[in-house]
């Protein structure tokens, strides 16, 4: 009897903090194109990334194409004086595209545990992060996961906004993320993540896929299955294209 | 204004693109290089992958070099009994020179090779080219440079006389023997491989200084050297290596061709050593870009493989 007045209060306090602490509503994601067409003029374009989360919490975008393992060439100095490629350097567990953005600084949003769980941020990136020079290759000293994230902002495929998503007093909230078009064909997640005092309250995820459409799909099918026609059509072009202007040019020409 | 391109998987300015054929067809019905060496890096420039950006220059150099070999053929300059040597040496120093790579490849030392001769060789070709050509500028003024260069001509001729297969090159109005021109071929081509690049601006110096080759005609047979060795580059770029994207290679030639005809009208009222100085003075700049790629720190020290 004694128990059962000691469990009564305990479920009770248990099933506030579970009802309270569970979002009003799960968290919806939106993307919009959901489906991205790589045409002949194409050079990226808008993604709006919205939905509803619940009222007073941050929010969390992480766009990303699955983790792959990516081979880059590093540059140090030979011969004490002269740049060069020297090897190659092997990146695991990292996405090769990431782009996120969040309702505020990050520090703010999720704890540094929430962060490293979530692998939001660079930061958080860095801890999951394996770097190892190729088989039989001594790692070169430097800081090359920076170096990494320095090369790939550059390439436009990883960026980080903190504050750059706009949540609304009733919990909606809207992202445009500039969708590269370095960015290659594939199928990419999109996931939301809703946080409240550092911590992850909700999540819901979508995709968004990539693909090549038209004449610039049927070149690529082309180009990788038919390599043999492919070149031999490529250099009947170049040589129409330089007899067919040499001929326009005729009349302008004349012996010595 | 752009454009998306399937192979290299990135977009670029169609008209920036256009107008980069546009400068480099120029130079090559100018000068009768193929350009190589001077659109890969302005590709990558642009965010072209290395590997693309060389493939494809290739496939735009068949169609510059047809544009620009068809009109020298046309005003009588090309020597194809020249060419045929010369590229017959050149394919078989090209082998050599890929085999040679890949030996060095597995040693770890290409790179470093690659780049020391890449900048040794556009430096000895840039300066002596720039100083022969200023002399010759000077002493064409006096009247003294067609005596001496019969008589340079005399010597060279002098100390291949003594080799067997003496053929008589009318088009170029000199005899040597085939093994000459098969040899400079040879030589130029295990460079070019060497380097990566079609070898134009080797072989151009070769034809003036060693085969002593009228300057027109140097153009001209070049180009016809240059047309054949970019088409089985091209074939070869796209068959193995999934290299060549036809369409950046579509809008660079829309530019070149036009390119290398302007550069043939525009050769043909530029004296011969007012030529060799433009030339020179282009491999230099090339050459010190280089030398500052090499000694300076780059932006990143991370790229994709392939390229310089």
């Amino acid at each position: 009897m004694k128990m059962m007045h000691a469990l009564i209060p305990a479920c009770a306090a248990l099933f506030l903090v579970v009802f309270f602490a569970r979002p009003s509503a799960a968290v919806t994601t939106q993307a919009s194109p959901a489906s991205i067409d790589i045409s002949l003029f194409y050079h990226g374009m808008p993604v709006e990334i919205s939905g509803k989360g619940n009222p007073g919490d941050d929010v969390i975008i992480q766009v990303t194409a699955a983790p792959a393992e990516m081979h880059l060439k590093y540059k140090g100095k030979a011969a004490g004086l002269f740049w060069m490629k020297l090897g190659t350097l092997i990146f695991e567990h990292l996405p090769g595209t990431y782009l996120a953005a969040t309702s505020g600084p990050v520090d703010k949003v999720l704890t540094p545990t929430a962060q490293d769980a979530e692998g939001a941020g660079f930061k958080a990136l860095q801890k999951r992060a394996v770097i190892k020079a190729e088989e039989g290759k001594e790692m070169p000293a430097g800081d090359w996961f920076q170096e990494f994230i320095d090369f790939k902002q550059q390439e436009k495929l990883y960026a980080f906004e903190e504050g750059g998503v706009k949540v609304e007093a009733d919990g909606s909230y809207h992202y445009t993320l500039n969708w590269p078009f370095q960015a290659p064909p594939g199928t990419y997640t999109v996931e939301t993540i809703t946080a409240r005092n550092g911590q992850v309250t909700d999540r819901s995820a979508t995709q968004i896929t990539v693909q090549m459409t038209g004449v610039v799909a049927k070149l690529e099918k082309m180009a990788s299955d038919n390599r043999a026609v492919y070149g031999i059509l490529a250099i009947l072009v170049a040589l129409a294209a330089g007899f067919g202007v040499g001929m326009i040019f005729k009349k302008g020409g004349g012996a010595h | 204004m752009y454009m998306y391109l399937p192979v290299a998987l990135t977009s670029v300015n169609f008209l920036l693109v256009t107008a980069l054929g546009l400068t480099v067809g120029l130079l090559s019905g100018l000068f009768g290089v193929g350009g190589g060496f001077l659109m890969t890096p302005l590709l990558m420039m642009i965010g072209i992958p290395p590997t693309i950006a060389a493939g494809t220059d290739a496939n735009q150099i068949v169609a510059a070099s047809t544009s620009g070999m068809y009109t020298h053929w046309r005003l009588g300059n090309v020597d194809y009994k020249m060419g045929l040597f010369l590229l017959l040496g050149g394919f078989l120093g090209g082998l050599g020179g890929v085999q040679l790579i890949k030996v060095l490849r597995a040693t770890g030392g290409a790179d470093f090779l690659i780049k020391i001769t890449y900048v040794v060789m556009l430096g000895i070709v840039g300066s002596f080219m720039f100083v022969e050509s200023l002399m010759a500028m000077k002493k064409a003024k006096s009247g003294a440079v067609k005596a001496e260069a019969a008589k340079e001509g005399e010597k060279k001729k002098g100390l291949f006389a003594k080799l067997p297969l003496q053929i008589h090159f009318e088009k170029s109005g000199v005899s040597f023997s085939a093994f000459v021109p098969f040899g400079l071929g040879l030589f130029v081509g295990v460079l070019a491989a060497i380097m990566g690049v079609g070898g134009g601006f080797l072989m151009v110096p070769v034809m003036i200084y060693m085969l002593r080759m009228p300057m027109h005609v140097v153009v001209g047979t070049s180009l016809f050297q240059i047309l054949f060795t970019c088409i089985e580059v091209t074939f070869l770029q796209a068959y193995y290596n999934r290299t060549v994207d036809f369409l950046l290679a579509l809008l660079l030639l829309v530019g070149s061709v036009f390119g290398a005809q302007i550069g043939t009208i525009l050769g043909r009222k530029l004296h011969g050593d007012q030529l060799k100085i433009l030339l020179s003075i282009i491999v230099l700049v090339v050459t010190v870009k280089l030398v500052f790629d090499l000694v300076l720190q780059p932006a990143n020290l991370l790229s994709y493989a392939g390229g310089h």
